[in-house]
């Protein structure tokens, strides 16, 4: 352990600390700007030198391990001297237009230059301008004030896993920039803006919308994944201007994703509703809050006594927080409603009983970092849930092994070994591999494929493997029994299992019985209270209660929903935005967005977080609890008398008392359950894969016009061949129902030959029926390569 | 993009590092794609970063880096006349004008013809045959006005084994 | 005086680069003693120590030492590598090793290879030496076809294979741990040391990397004994060292003397000056070393510590020469673009303060100077110098520094006539 000497401080420091780190320690402050805690050492700026005893030269604090009997001066003339003559040298091609960058205020190179620059400079010569490059709608570029640290290209090179920008040219002529001015595409790109420590990378969308130290921060959670990631949100009066990460070390580290740091600019979409609106003569009137609150319960108690209370069915976001689930159970099971539904793209409900007390992932996020063997079972965490992602590549960086079995080749930003399933053949993959880890199909393991053998030899062999379920298996039309085969492999390959929840409030939504069948804590519902085999949209439904949903776009059974919902006696929707309610609600209540409200979620963890409300809420929007409030003293439903969010809280901390984190991942399944496994390649069409892509996947983050991706589809070249169509063909799909849309084809040996990927979560695709439906293909027009 | 036999000579380049040093190549792949192509398009540097499986970017930064890859077409013959200081003594200046002059195109320029571009280099490592230049896989040592003059008149007329 | 004795002894002979040749002249005599001598690795790490044999590329670090910095009994492939891109301005000797005596240089890294237990080597040649390059792979071929390369190496259980890896342009790329960033597919630029390349080289595996005219010393080392080599010399300044003498001479060349050999004689053996032209300045080792007067350099003898004492450097042996024909302004802003032209980019104040400097010799150099730009310049070199990575930075400031200091009526001239006090100088442009 050496001793060193900081300033005249002591201190005694682990082998292989650098001087930085244990000035860090210190408390003791050294310029920086390459050098960043969570990137590789490049040492390249050199504004930390420091003068250290006996050592001819300066030396980098952020690269010099400490050695024992190390004498350090941070601030004598000649660390000092070397500071300024580094500074100076950054100076002297950097514009000085702060005026007018948006790093003002936020500017390493600013605070730097405050406490250690010369004041005045020798430089006269001309400066540099370097050309700017267009990059994408996320990350504004103003080159000529980049001070080459190179963390953005370490940054991709590290930790997004992707490198996009890179270092080019040599010299003073060195450039940051990707290929030949390509967008960055990196979930986590938004990231290298925080990391820049000049105005070179700005957010494109907060570009010149105001001063940072104007801006009002409010520590906040991100609303879309289950990662549940700490972020800053900012804002200048009523707007969101901004959201950047809070350093959480055990959630998201310092990172965010793109969705969870640009998704605000939705907040501000054309189709917000700010009052009240009621369906008179066939169209949607604003009215007052008074009027809309009357018509919400006279329509409701209207169907509940003609049809009775099995005839309502209550759809809510896994988005909303820990209180809003509460209440809206709260608030149906007092109707007598048992139809509550957040499980918006699942479509088989036959192995409800089987699902735990939550999606747990029964470990901490931390703690991924080091598992050895990963099984991903039809999940992609790198889009579903990116810093949780981000967990799985550095155990893979520290040399573990993660496996993706999917319906689908899914492009990760670490090595994957991927096993594909035959379309339609999703529960038989996982069956297999349980077969051949049980040894019982050594018989015949000669006629698998190499990679399942492998894939089996590795869960074989592994000490504690640990399989990750994901949404994918919860989106399949036979869910049930491939979770059960799922179970089976668990089982006898002795692994552990953790759910990779859906969405940021997936786990609330489970624990809060916004589930038929179960109350808060899991506790039965006493009656059988299984959904019908249509779910939240079965036909023997007449009214819903929507909150925060858009069925059209976010139900896996789209074409169900609208249709459910189009024939309905009465619709509520309590949302932020109208979109497709217009065509089909009675009464609309605008409630505010999670910037403008507060609340608690739990986390993929099981971790309880709360945030606050940034701004206030839109026009007359109302907090959804309010409204839920409001509307359970409308239709007389006792117990739900709140006056705040605290009570609230505390009402539904009673109700699910202390319950354990981990959780066993399976409960029982039924007897007998059939597989629902589809044909590869049902007569003349091809079966429907898919997924939300981080972009489409809720109401907020696919108004963010800045990250908005348009829809396509993929097919295996073989299947393309075989249709006659090509990459970049404008493809006509037709879905069962005659329902047709066009969209651009993308060749990908990656999906299994018959079926074809669509993104979705878009209008077109949503009205092709949903995973494991048939469409039938043609080539419409002219590809787009030959217009081209 | 690339011919067999450039696909070879990238093949064998490969060979001589270890299996999961495919990056070593990096440098060679370049040099032997511009060989063929006389140049480096972006596609190209692209292609042969997806030979290497690298990201585009890092094969764009290394053909950015390395003055020998040219990223814009240059002529047949590219003469590189070193300027660093003991052919610079030996009058590299006065080559390097008369080459100008006589071709009728500045520095960094390709003739019309596209027979001929003159660039000027640093230090070729062969200070004692001073002024030296490189062209194509040779030197030409001890340049003197009358020597270019006989060296482009030979190139003119299609020879280009000169020495 | 045992001149052009050592590594260019075969120059003057036909096919001097073919195996046969150099077989005939006693060629791998040497690795034969090794391996079937047999010598152990520390016996020859012994003799290369007693020989005082200094790295020929410039930073002139004891070889023996080095090659027992080479870890013993590590897990992995342990790296040889041969530094063969020369590029300081001034200096062409490896060139004509590579040229001439290929086989002496791969003899010497296999000695190397088997001294410090090296499985795998590369030559690194700069990417413009294309004919040294097909000479030296030619032999790389000739040597396994012999069995001196490969497997069980003259049928013992030694292996080492040796390949040449191109460089693309880049003087950077002679600084060791740029080099191997080279080798590995990657923009040339320094490493921050430590850790050095004997605990995490090419590969993040231990290396050892030596110039080409160092190697093709070792097999004479061998032969003959440290001892012998070292007498060739002087104490601490063992043996010969190839000089090339550039610039203003009337036969430039490559010449291999004894350490210690005056220069006076040296300049002699390159033809002399010019008729009718006086001594102005000489940098004796390549343009990252100060300058040294005229006057002052006649005196000197040229071996490490002699250059050293005269407050410049033998650095590779790249003597230029530059007589009063010349403007010593013009002289430097030359060379300061080499600096700026090759600095890597990598760390501030090179990226930033090469082109500073060249910048401002130029506008001085161009009528265009100011009062102050002699502080200046000293200034920003004073701003550069110790506080990079890597040692170009250094380089590029010695000429300016020792220029100003030698020749500051010249720069004052620029600046205060607007015109060049060597006016002859003119003509050349």
């Amino acid at each position: 352990m050496p001793r060193i000497e900081i300033d005249g401080q002591e201190l005694e420091v682990s082998a292989g600390t650098t001087i930085m780190e244990a000035a860090t320690q210190l408390g003791i402050y050294i310029p920086f700007f390459c050098y960043h805690p969570k990137l590789s050492v490049a040492a390249n700026c050199r504004m930390c030198l420091v003068d250290v005893e006996k050592q001819a030269k300066p030396l980098p604090a952020c690269a010099t391990p400490a050695s024992d009997g190390m004498k350090i001066s941070t601030s004598s003339r000649r660390a000092r001297m070397a500071q300024q003559g580094v500074l100076e040298f950054l100076l002297i091609n950097h514009p000085l237009d702060c005026p007018i960058c948006d790093q003002g205020g936020e500017c390493p190179l600013q605070d730097v230059t405050m406490g250690y620059a010369n004041p005045h400079s020798l430089y006269t010569e001309e400066k540099r301008v370097v050309e700017d490059k267009d990059i994408g709608p996320l990350i504004a570029t103003e080159m000529t004030r980049c001070i080459q640290c190179t963390r953005c290209v370490r940054f991709g090179q590290e930790i997004g896993g992707i490198m996009e920008l890179g270092a080019t040219g040599r010299g003073e002529k060195m450039a940051i920039g990707t290929y030949v001015g390509r967008a960055v595409r990196s979930e986590l790109s938004g990231n290298m803006i925080d990391l820049c420590p000049v105005g070179a990378l700005t957010s494109k969308p907060f570009r010149y919308r105001a001063r940072s130290w104007e801006l009002k921060h409010t520590p906040s959670l991100c609303p879309h994944c289950s990662t549940g990631c700490s972020t800053d949100v900012q804002s200048l009066g009523r707007e969101v201007l901004r959201v950047t990460p809070r350093i959480n070390e055990a959630v998201n580290e310092e990172w965010i994703c793109d969705r969870g740091r640009f998704a605000y600019a939705g907040l501000g979409a054309s189709d917000r509703i700010t009052r009240p609106l009621l369906r008179v003569n066939g169209r949607l009137q604003e009215v007052s809050w008074a009027e809309a609150l009357d018509a919400a319960a006279a329509g409701l108690e209207q169907v509940l006594a003609e049809n009775g209370p099995d005839s309502v069915s209550g759809v809510i976001s896994p988005q909303s927080t820990n209180e809003e689930l509460f209440l809206f159970q709260g608030l149906l099971r007092g109707l007598g409603v048992q139809a509550i539904e957040h499980r918006l793209r699942q479509t088989d409900f036959r192995a409800d009983a089987a699902m735990p007390l939550y999606p747990a992932l029964n470990m901490s996020l931390e703690h991924l970092e080091g598992e050895s063997l990963v099984f991903l079972c039809h999940a992609y965490p790198r889009e579903q849930q990116p810093l949780t992602n981000h967990r799985l590549r550095k155990s893979v960086l520290a040399g573990g092994q993660v496996w993706a079995v999917d319906s689908v080749r899914r492009e990760f930003n670490y090595p994957v070994h991927g096993l594909v399933a035959e379309a339609g053949q999703d529960a038989a993959l996982y069956r297999t591999l349980a077969r051949c880890v049980q040894g019982l199909a050594e018989e015949d393991g000669a006629g698998l494929p190499a990679e399942v053998l492998e894939a089996a030899c590795a869960l074989r062999d592994a000490a504690d493997p640990l399989l990750l379920v994901g949404s994918g298996v919860l989106q399949h039309p036979g869910a049930a029994g491939l979770m059960a085969a799922i179970a089976e492999l668990a089982e006898a390959a002795g692994a552990r299992v953790g759910w990779l929840a859906e969405a940021a409030n997936s786990a609330g939504a489970w624990l809060l019985g916004c589930v038929p069948g179960r109350l808060p804590g899991g506790v039965p519902a006493g009656t059988d209270s299984r959904p019908p085999a249509g779910g939240a949209w079965d036909a023997r439904f007449r009214a819903w209660i929507l909150m925060g949903v858009e069925p059209g776009l976010d139900a896996m059974a789209a074409v169900q929903a609208r249709q459910s919902l189009a024939d309905a006696r009465f619709v509520l929707t309590i949302s932020a935005f109208l979109g497709e309610a217009e065509a089909y609600a009675d009464v609309v209540l605008p409630m505010a967005v999670w910037a403008e409200s507060a609340g608690s979620y739990f986390n993929n963890e099981g971790r309880l977080q709360s945030f606050r409300a940034a701004v206030k809420a839109s026009g007359e929007a109302r907090p959804a609890w309010k409204i839920l409030r409001v509307l359970a003293d409308h239709l007389q439903v006792a117990d739900l008398a709140f006056d705040d969010l605290d009570s609230v809280r505390s009402a539904w901390e009673t109700r699910l008392g202390d319950f354990p984190l981990d959780v066993p991942a399976f409960g029982g399944f039924p007897e007998g359950l059939a597989l629902m496994e589809g044909a590869g390649s049902p007569g003349e069409g091809c079966r429907i894969l898919g997924d939300w892509s981080i972009y489409q996947g809720d109401p907020l983050v696919r108004r963010s016009v800045p990250l908005q991706q348009p829809a396509g589809c993929r097919l295996h070249p073989e299947t393309a061949a075989r249709q006659g169509l090509r990459d970049g063909d404008m493809v006509e799909l037709q879905g069962p129902g005659g329902q047709g849309t066009q969209l651009p084809l993308a060749l990908d040996a990656g999906v299994a030959p018959g079926a074809i990927w669509l993104s979705l979560g878009h209008p077109g695709t949503q009205a092709l029926g949903g995973v494991g439906a048939t469409v039938v293909l043609a080539r419409a027009g002219v590809s787009a390569g030959a217009q081209a | 993009m690339l011919s067999e036999a450039s696909l070879a000579e990238i093949a064998r380049e490969r060979a001589k590092y270890p299996p999961e040093r495919a990056r070593s190549a990096l440098l060679a792949a370049l040099r032997i794609a511009q060989a063929e192509h006389g140049y480096l398009p972006e596609t190209l540097v692209e292609y042969v970063a997806g030979l290497l499986e690298l990201p585009a970017i890092q094969a764009f930064e290394v053909a950015t880096f390395y003055s020998m890859y040219d990223l814009r077409p240059v002529g047949k013959y590219k003469f590189c006349v070193c300027g660093s200081v003991s052919c610079f003594l030996n009058g590299s200046d006065g080559i390097l004008a008369h080459l100008q002059e006589r071709l009728g195109v500045g520095l960094g320029e390709t003739t019309p013809d596209g027979l001929f571009t003159i660039a000027e280099v640093e230090c070729l490592g062969a200070c004692k045959d001073a002024p030296v230049m490189q062209l194509g896989d040779r030197y030409v040592e001890t340049l003197t006005p009358e020597s270019l003059d006989v060296l482009i008149g030979q190139l003119r007329g299609g020879r280009d084994d000169v020495r | 005086m045992y001149v052009n004795g050592v590594t260019l002894r075969n120059r003057g002979l036909p096919d001097s680069h073919r195996i046969g040749v150099y077989r005939q002249t006693g060629g791998y005599g040497a690795l034969a003693k090794v391996l079937q001598g047999p010598m152990s690795p520390d016996q020859i790490i012994s003799e290369m120590k007693l020989s005082a044999l200094r790295g020929r590329g410039g930073a002139g670090f004891p070889t023996g030492l080095k090659w027992s910095f080479m870890p013993k009994g590590v897990a992995g492939t342990k790296y040889l590598l041969c530094n063969a891109d020369e590029g300081e301005p001034g200096t062409c000797k490896d060139r004509d090793i590579m040229r001439y005596e290929p086989h002496r240089l791969i003899e010497g890294m296999i000695i190397g290879a088997y001294a410090m237990g090296a499985r795998s080597g590369y030559i690194y040649i700069r990417g413009e030496f294309v004919e040294p390059i097909r000479t030296v792979e030619a032999a790389i071929d000739e040597a396994y076809a012999a069995g001196l390369l490969g497997e069980r190496i003259l049928g013992t259980d030694f292996s080492f294979d040796l390949a040449v890896h191109r460089g693309a342009g880049a003087y950077i790329c002679g600084e060791e741990t740029a080099l191997m960033e080279s080798l590995e597919g990657k923009k040339g630029q320094p490493r921050f040391k430590p850790p050095f390349p004997a605990s995490y080289g090419l590969y993040g595996q231990p290396t050892t990397i030596n110039n080409v005219e160092t190697f093709a010393s070792v097999p004479d080392i061998v032969l003959h004994g440290g001892e012998w080599f070292l007498k060739l010399g002087k104490p601490n300044n063992g043996g010969t060292k190839i000089f090339s003498v550039t610039g203003h001479v009337r036969n430039p060349g490559n010449f291999e003397v004894p350490m210690g050999t005056p220069f006076r004689d040296l300049l002699g053996m390159a033809g002399g000056l010019h008729p009718g032209r006086r001594l102005k300045a000489v940098i004796p080792g390549g343009t990252s070393t100060a300058m040294v007067a005229g006057d002052a350099m006649m005196e000197l003898a040229m071996d490490y510590d002699s250059i050293s004492k005269a407050g410049s450097a033998l650095g590779a042996g790249s003597v230029i020469v530059i007589d009063d024909s010349v403007c010593i302004v013009r002289v430097v802003e030359r060379i300061a673009r080499f600096y700026m032209h090759e600095s890597c980019g990598q760390c501030t104040p090179c990226r930033e303060g090469m082109g500073w400097l060249w910048r401002v010799l130029h506008r001085i150099e161009n009528g265009q100077g100011r009062e102050p730009d002699l502080d200046l310049l000293q200034n920003v070199g004073s701003r550069i110098e110790g506080r990079t990575i890597c040692a170009l930075a250094d380089g590029g400031v010695a000429p300016v520094v020792s220029s100003l200091r030698l020749f500051p009526e010249e720069y004052e001239h620029h600046i205060r006539q607007g015109s060049c006090l060597v006016t002859d100088s003119r003509s050349v442009a």
